[in-house]
């Protein structure tokens, strides 16, 4: 038996996995004959059988072997089938929108079949024959559930609006599923942001992150004590298991910290949210940038005075301290080929026009001229003093004078040297312009930027040694023909530039960070 | 055109037609195809078979106010139409209605197309009409003749219209304000199926800022309201024709930031239940393109009719924003 499956695994994966043993219904034999599998049929892709045998379950060449059985899928009229599950905030109208755009850009005719409420199909079709090419099945309903029609082996692609949990990603790596925080099992399909909303006719017009989380818990109640009418405020919140309340909890709750007031309205979709808070201006809710619909985001303020609002830049280069990308997760086992060129097209330059017209934030690579920067470098000169003189200000503007900053920025995970999720993204998104030839001629600086606490002297070398590991990590993934067109600089100017307010946790989170500048 | 005549306008505001002194600066007819390609509709001996109107006595009889074709700003030079027939009175029915088919096109303000057709010998005739992918059934009234007004999905707007499945005739016209307003449009075939809902600025269902056809507003209305309108096209009282809704926005003007949520009802009727009903979901992008979806939705069984399926992600929302 064991020279049987070796043979037979010559062009095939192996995954066993502890299962119950099924009906036996398929029989794969090698076309000398020499080797039969007996098995159940879990999927057939069109050139790729996975069974589920005695051994576990494998994934066989279908052109190496021949199939018998009555659960044998007929070659010829084989149509590619793949469910999409997950996320309502991503799988609503972004991905939907982003199918008919593949579809149409590939010449496929496709038209959209409505079950109920969270489950549609496209089907996608020769423009001239009619034939039908495959089949894209959409079930809308949460991150949460995504992952687990994945792990139940139904999902080929899982829509997530907050990242792989870490019992997710240890229960995905048992079922054989591969690791999902890899690069190759993670994308990021679109940027977007957590913000707090109010309607267009409350005069309230910044909120401190503190302030956020005490309005959350309760602890601040009644608009007067943020310097409006004496009125209760009243919460909207989206359900507890949705990836935003999720991500909202990571974000601005600690996990020993208060809980969410009890009486908080909660909805099932941010468009509910949105709109029930636009219409009462007594309302207080937490939406995302892309579905705050008609109601009003708030700016958030710093301890020091500054003010940063989600806009499509500041959460491109993660200015805005709320960021919450988009996710794409794919099991590591074979999913149909239409699918695989699906997914590559959402990372395309093509998509992001599609993914800026939708209201989400796409990953574009835009340029701000120094020029256009006036306020941050106004900010640098009144900050400069004892610790940062004039002169590392002169360097640093003489460094990034007639380069321009990219709205791409690399930022860590709070408290530690890791880089958060978006900028784990960027990565390969900054290395995939470089190889197409992007910055061909030019020069990529790698600025290195810290928060205040500290030293000047020591902010300024880990400024520029984050600068020059992210350069690293970019150049691993950078064609070694592409790197040589670029000219890849590094630079650290420590606690110089700063964003945000050092006296806030997230403001210290934002000023610690690799800009990307060109020149 | 005799508005005057008979209760021809079915949904169009019922507004004289512009005068050929009245300025219209903004709006320029392109081009304006009218029927004289089509000669076989316009043999004489046609118009008269196809005259099933006694003539009236003299008394009740209208009087026949031809339009002057050469005072008319969107009428096809004289060179390209067809000449009247050597007796002029041959060629009019018992209204003093033109037997010649003639269609014009002309552009509104709001991206709204005037369309009106005169076939004075095909009364209560079936006339079909397609624009951009959208297509939709309507009938001349007992005259003869049919005006509509209709939002633009394109400009240069493409009309062709056919009667009683004649041969067809085109009309564009370019409508210069199209891009201040965004438009959802959906078809289907059959009386019974699906309708266009929009929540316009969080309101809730009920309340005055939900447009849909049980208060559809005009586009009147709507540009005092500042919100949307929705035009129902298609004769309603017709079994298994094409039908269409369109809803309008005008984005461009609106003034401030905000969201418009879209969504289609479909009831559960006798007519639907457990069936499959195709349609068809038209939308325009930022881009000036035409978003075409075609879909079908399963609609449940027999036991639920009085229900609703609320489709909510069939159509995408509209998002305002001013910058």
């Amino acid at each position: 038996m064991q020279r049987l499956v070796a043979a037979a695994l010559a062009a095939a994966v192996l995954i066993p996995v502890p299962g119950p043993s099924t009906a036996q219904d398929v029989r794969l034999t090698s076309r000398d004959g020499s080797v039969e599998i007996d098995g159940t049929l879990l999927s057939f892709d069109g050139e790729y059988y996975r069974l589920d045998t005695v051994y576990g379950i494998l994934t066989l060449d279908g052109s190496g072997v021949t199939c018998a059985g009555p659960s044998c899928p007929d070659p010829e009229a084989f149509v590619p089938d793949f469910l999409i599950s997950g996320a309502a905030e991503t799988g609503a109208v972004l991905i939907p929108s982003l199918l008919e755009a593949f579809a149409e850009r590939e010449g496929y005719a496709f038209a959209r079949q409505e079950e109920d409420a969270s489950h549609f199909t496209y089907v996608l079709s020769d423009a001239t024959t009619g034939a039908v090419a495959a089949r894209a099945r959409f079930r809308v309903t949460s991150s949460d559930e995504g992952f687990a029609d994945l792990l139940a082996e139904q999902a080929d692609i899982v829509l997530s609006f907050r990242e792989v949990s870490q019992a997710e990603l240890e229960r995905a790596q048992e079922a054989g599923l591969g690791d999902l925080s890899r690069p190759a099992r993670s994308r990021v399909a679109a940027l977007d942001g957590i913000v707090a909303v109010v309607a267009p006719d409350n005069a309230l017009q910044s909120i401190t992150l503190p302030q956020v989380a005490q309005v959350l818990s309760g602890e601040i109640a009644n608009w007067r004590a943020l310097g409006g009418p004496d009125a209760e405020i009243q919460l909207h919140l989206r359900n507890p298991r949705s990836g935003l309340s999720q991500s909202l909890r990571d974000a601005i709750l600690s996990a020993d910290g208060p809980s969410v007031r009890l009486d908080a309205t909660r909805h099932r979709t941010t468009a509910e949210l949105a709109d029930a808070v636009s219409t009462d201006p007594f309302a207080f809710g937490i939406a995302t940038y892309s579905e705050r619909g008609s109601a009003r985001a708030l700016a958030l303020a710093g301890s020091c005075g500054t003010l940063t609002r989600a806009t499509a830049t500041a959460l491109q280069a993660e200015d805005y301290p709320l960021t919450a990308p988009h996710f794409i997760y794919t099991p590591a086992r074979r999913i149909p080929r239409i699918a695989r060129e699906f997914l590559a097209f959402i990372q395309s330059p093509e998509a992001q026009p599609v993914i800026r017209e939708l209201g989400f934030v796409d990953q574009t690579l835009t340029s701000i001229p120094l020029a256009r920067q006036g306020d941050r470098l106004a900010k640098a000169v009144l900050n400069a003093g004892q610790e940062i003189g004039l002169r590392e200000l002169r360097r640093m503007v003489s460094a990034l004078n007639e380069a321009a900053r990219l709205t791409m920025s690399f930022r860590f995970e709070g408290g530690s040297s890791e880089l958060d999720a978006q900028s784990r993204a960027n990565i390969s998104l900054l290395a995939e312009a470089v190889n197409r030839g992007r910055f061909d001629g030019r020069t990529l600086i790698f600025a290195g930027f810290s928060d205040g606490r500290g030293g000047a002297a020591s902010n300024r070398d880990l400024s520029r040694r984050r600068a020059e590991a992210v350069r690293d990590a970019v150049l691993a993934l950078v064609d070694a023909g592409a790197a040589e067109a670029v000219t890849f600089d590094t630079d650290g100017f420590g606690e110089a530039l700063p964003m945000a307010c050092d006296n806030d946790g997230w403001g210290q989170r934002v000023n610690r960070r690799v800009e990307i500048w060109l020149r | 055109m005799q508005y005057g005549v008979a209760g021809a306008t079915r949904i169009a505001v019922p507004e004289p037609r512009p005068s050929a002194t009245a300025p219209k600066p903004l709006y320029e007819i392109e081009t304006t195809t009218l029927t004289s390609s089509y000669p076989f509709l316009n043999r004489p001996q046609m118009n008269l078979t196809k005259q099933s109107l006694p003539t009236p006595p003299a008394d009740t009889l209208v009087p026949a106010t031809l339009p002057d074709v050469t005072e008319d700003p969107i009428s096809l030079p004289a060179d390209t139409a067809i000449a009247p027939p050597a007796d002029a009175a041959l060629n009019l029915n018992g209204f003093g209605i033109r037997c010649d088919t003639e269609l014009t096109a002309t552009a509104r303000r709001g991206a709204l197309v005037a369309l009106s057709l005169t076939s004075g010998c095909n009364p209560n005739a079936s006339v079909s009409i397609t624009h951009a992918g959208l297509s939709f059934s309507e009938t001349t009234d007992a005259t003869g003749q049919l005006a509509l007004e209709i939002p633009a999905l394109t400009s240069p707007a493409e009309f062709t219209v056919s009667v009683d499945d004649a041969k067809p005739m085109m009309a564009k016209v370019a409508l210069p304000d199209i891009g201040d307003h965004d438009r959802v449009a959906l078809q289907w075939t059959g009386t019974d199926g699906l309708s266009i809902h929009a929540l316009e600025f969080g309101a809730k269902p009920g309340t005055p800022g939900h447009i849909s056809a049980d208060d559809p507003r005009t586009p009147l209305r709507s540009r005092l309201t500042h919100g949307g309108f929705l035009t129902h096209l298609g004769a309603s009282d017709t079994e298994g024709t094409d039908r269409a809704e369109i809803y309008s926005f005008p984005t461009g003007t609106i003034g401030r930031d905000g969201v418009v949520r879209l969504h289609v009802e479909a009831r559960v009727t006798p007519m639907t239940c457990d069936k499959t009903l195709e349609a068809q979901a038209l939308q325009t992008t930022g881009d000036g393109d035409l978003r075409v979806v075609d879909l079908s939705v399963d609609i449940p069984g027999c036991e639920a009719v009085g229900d609703t399926l609320v489709l909510k992600n069939v159509l995408q929302d509209l998002k305002i924003a001013q910058n």
